[in-house]
């Protein structure tokens, strides 16, 4: 695939395995998807479609038991797999943060949250301990933390769930990263709270032309935020594209359901439809090529056929789908021409 | 109609050492609402307004400091929640809860779940027992070669239906639901939805549906309830509460809806200002909860604390300086 210059992330063909007493699971397989500077991406799909396990293994952190088979990821033009512990060391925190989904559990319990901070900094700059002190407590007012001197000495259970999620931010972005994964960061934070803390996330990608990987299964979030969405289904990425199209013309079967499964707009219960059948099982010997084809109403005989992420007919060059019978444009937007 | 059930003044404390002195936490602060027959409500608020406190109350499980629970027109506030469990009523409150994986015991089958609510509810055995759990699966939806499973063998839309067929085998006039969709994938989510919204006609019974999903309030409740910190500051029928929010908390929430409802026409004047809201910790009763967040905020709200005032349609409000509501609608 032909990047643009700018490309900072670039995940490429990965294919991840776990071993494990049931089987192998092979969890991610054929992934690749591209993040420019400045970038905000969705990555939306049910629990186990392998958001996370992308994410791990971009940061490499992924579990003992996870293999990583085929495939590259590069970060800046380095070759992130070919890296070793203490290189990837370097690179985590300072140049690349992530966001965990639970706060109170990403936390230290026992620390102070502005030691935390400190702890960040001082692993990846040169900064003497007053120094750090400082910067520690303008790195909560950046989040947005009301009264930060005071709230330096704060242990997490003294902290609301919202702002424990913003320690955690401020901790991602201590080191000014150049791209922030950030993994559910708002799941079980009430939308005002959420509202906040990605308007914060926004505006310092915008400030910093940081990237973004915003890993989320709510489709109404992934919207409002989201520059471009990439779409996966059992360890495949099925469609990736700008997120204005994708929502207006979804092309692959599998996002049109996911949209029409969603509450977010809907006028009543009855106009939602459910998606039929589950994930299959990632262990199995005889998966197809396509992994939606057992729950796809579209399924035809050429979804045997092994599948690639292409342009989807008639979009733009950057809109790609992974099917053999996509939804046209033109019946999809009448459709959603209908909801509007 | 007379109310299925009615919430008068309700309020809970809790004592808190704080600086060496006792003080109380105004978990639940005077709360006056009713639920008709029927009728599905919905209760919204962020996290620490007190909503858990208000269902535990409301399903007896927790003794209120103030204030009446009646249900049927009977004070079943006076009730221990202790004595509750063995209470004639216990059986027409259920809940269904917010974790389907947390809320199993996951050392019981399906069947051994739901038959013990049948045993100590409706004090079944034997056959009869057998055929009240098999009808609930049916309710549900729930295959019967499922019933004998565990917990870790179900998936988690099986065990919501579980968790739904334990708590509607009694055949409840109220269901308590608190955040039942929340652990669920969306896919799974309309499923659920669906399945209660069908239970709610064939078996006739009241919901009061806790969440802070406000897409999905919207979709399944004919009323809403908006609580802030111990406190309801709107009710009202849930389309006109979205359409025209009349409080500046609700119009916040509903500002705050990503890609939803407000989409594009969300405006930052109305957007809370600030971070955190006050302490729960003995408020002042003469000042507005909301003031330091309210993008109004006048003078009035820090002398006088707002009550809930009839604002006409159905609707109350408890704030000075309410958006104007037009009734055009319905």
């Amino acid at each position: 695939m032909n990047m643009p210059s700018n490309t900072l992330l670039e995940v490429d063909r990965l294919a991840v395995e776990f071993r494990t007493r049931g089987g192998t699971v092979r969890a991610l397989e054929n992934v690749s998807l591209a993040l420019a500077e400045g970038e905000t991406v969705g990555l939306v799909g049910e629990s186990g479609s392998g958001k996370s396990v992308l994410s791990f293994a971009a940061m490499g952190i992924q579990d003992a038991a996870a293999r990583i088979t085929a495939g590259a990821i590069r970060f800046a033009g380095q070759d992130l797999l070919a890296k070793k512990g203490a290189a990837m060391k370097a690179l985590r925190g300072r140049e690349m943060a992530m966001i965990f989904q639970n706060p109170r559990v990403a936390l230290n319990p026992i620390r102070q949250v502005g030691r935390q901070i400190e702890d960040v900094l001082a692993r990846h700059t040169d900064l003497l301990p007053a120094a750090r002190r400082a910067r520690a407590i303008e790195c909560l007012a950046e989040v947005r933390i009301p009264d930060p001197e005071r709230r330096y000495a704060a242990y997490p259970f003294e902290l609301s769930g919202g702002m424990c999620q913003r320690v955690m931010i401020a901790i991602a972005l201590a080191c000014k990263p150049r791209l922030l994964i950030a993994d559910e960061p708002t799941t079980g934070l009430d939308v005002t709270t959420q509202a906040a803390i990605m308007r914060l996330v926004r505006e310092l990608s915008a400030e910093r032309r940081m990237a973004t990987l915003l890993i989320t299964h709510d489709l109404g979030m992934a919207r409002e935020y989201c520059d471009r969405i990439a779409v996966m289904h059992a360890g495949h990425i099925v469609e990736v594209g700008p997120t204005e199209a994708l929502f207006a013309a979804p092309r692959h079967p599998y996002t049109e359901r996911l949209i029409a499964a969603t509450p977010v707009g809907a006028a009543s219960l009855a106009e939602l439809a459910a998606i039929d059948g589950n994930l299959p099982d990632l262990r199995r010997n005889d998966l197809p090529a396509c992994r939606f084809a057992e729950r796809c109403p579209r399924r035809g005989a050429e979804c045997e056929r092994p599948l690639a992420l292409a342009p989807a007919d008639g979009a733009s060059a950057t809109h790609l789908i992974a099917c053999h019978r996509p939804l046209t444009a033109a019946a999809t937007e009448a459709r959603h021409a209908a909801f509007a | 109609m007379p109310h299925l059930l009615e919430a008068i003044s309700l309020k809970r404390l809790f004592p808190v050492k704080k600086d060496g002195q006792t003080r109380q936490l105004h978990a639940v602060d005077g709360i006056d609402f009713h639920i008709a027959p029927g009728e599905t409500v919905g209760l919204v608020g962020e996290s620490g307004c007190g909503k858990s406190t208000l269902v535990r109350l409301l399903t007896r499980t927790l003794d209120p400091s103030d204030g009446q629970v009646r249900f049927r027109n009977r004070d079943i506030g006076l009730v221990r929640s202790r004595a509750m469990a063995l209470h004639p009523q216990r059986k027409d409150i259920q809940m269904v809860f917010q974790d389907p994986t947390d809320s199993l015991n996951p050392r019981y089958t399906a069947r051994q779940t739901i038959a013990e609510s049948v045993r100590l509810l409706c004090g079944l055995r034997g056959a009869e027992a057998a055929a009240r759990v098999e009808e609930a699966a049916g309710w549900v939806g729930l295959p019967l070669a499922l019933l004998d499973r565990y917990p870790h063998q179900l998936s988690g839309g099986q065990k919501a239906r579980v968790g739904i067929a334990r708590a509607i085998v009694s055949r409840p006039a109220l269901l308590v639901l608190d955040e039942p969709t929340a652990a669920l994938d969306v896919s799974v989510q309309t499923v659920i939805l669906q399945l209660l919204e069908r239970l709610k006609q064939e078996l006739q019974m009241s919901f009061l549906f806790v969440s802070h999903d406000l897409n999905v309030v919207r979709l399944l409740c004919d009323r809403v309830l908006v609580m802030y910190l111990g406190r309801v500051v709107e009710a009202g029928p849930t389309d006109a509460v979205f359409h025209t929010p009349a409080h500046p908390y609700t119009r916040a929430l509903i500002a705050s809806l990503p890609g939803g409802l407000a989409g594009g026409q969300a405006s930052a004047a109305d957007l809370l200002v600030g971070g955190d809201p006050q302490s729960p910790i003995d408020p002042d009763p003469n000042r507005c909860h909301l003031l330091g967040r309210c993008p109004r905020g006048l003078a009035r709200c820090g002398e006088v604390g707002p009550q809930l005032e009839d604002i006409g349609g159905g609707r109350q409000v408890a704030c000075h300086y309410p958006a104007v509501v037009q009734h055009v609608r319905q």
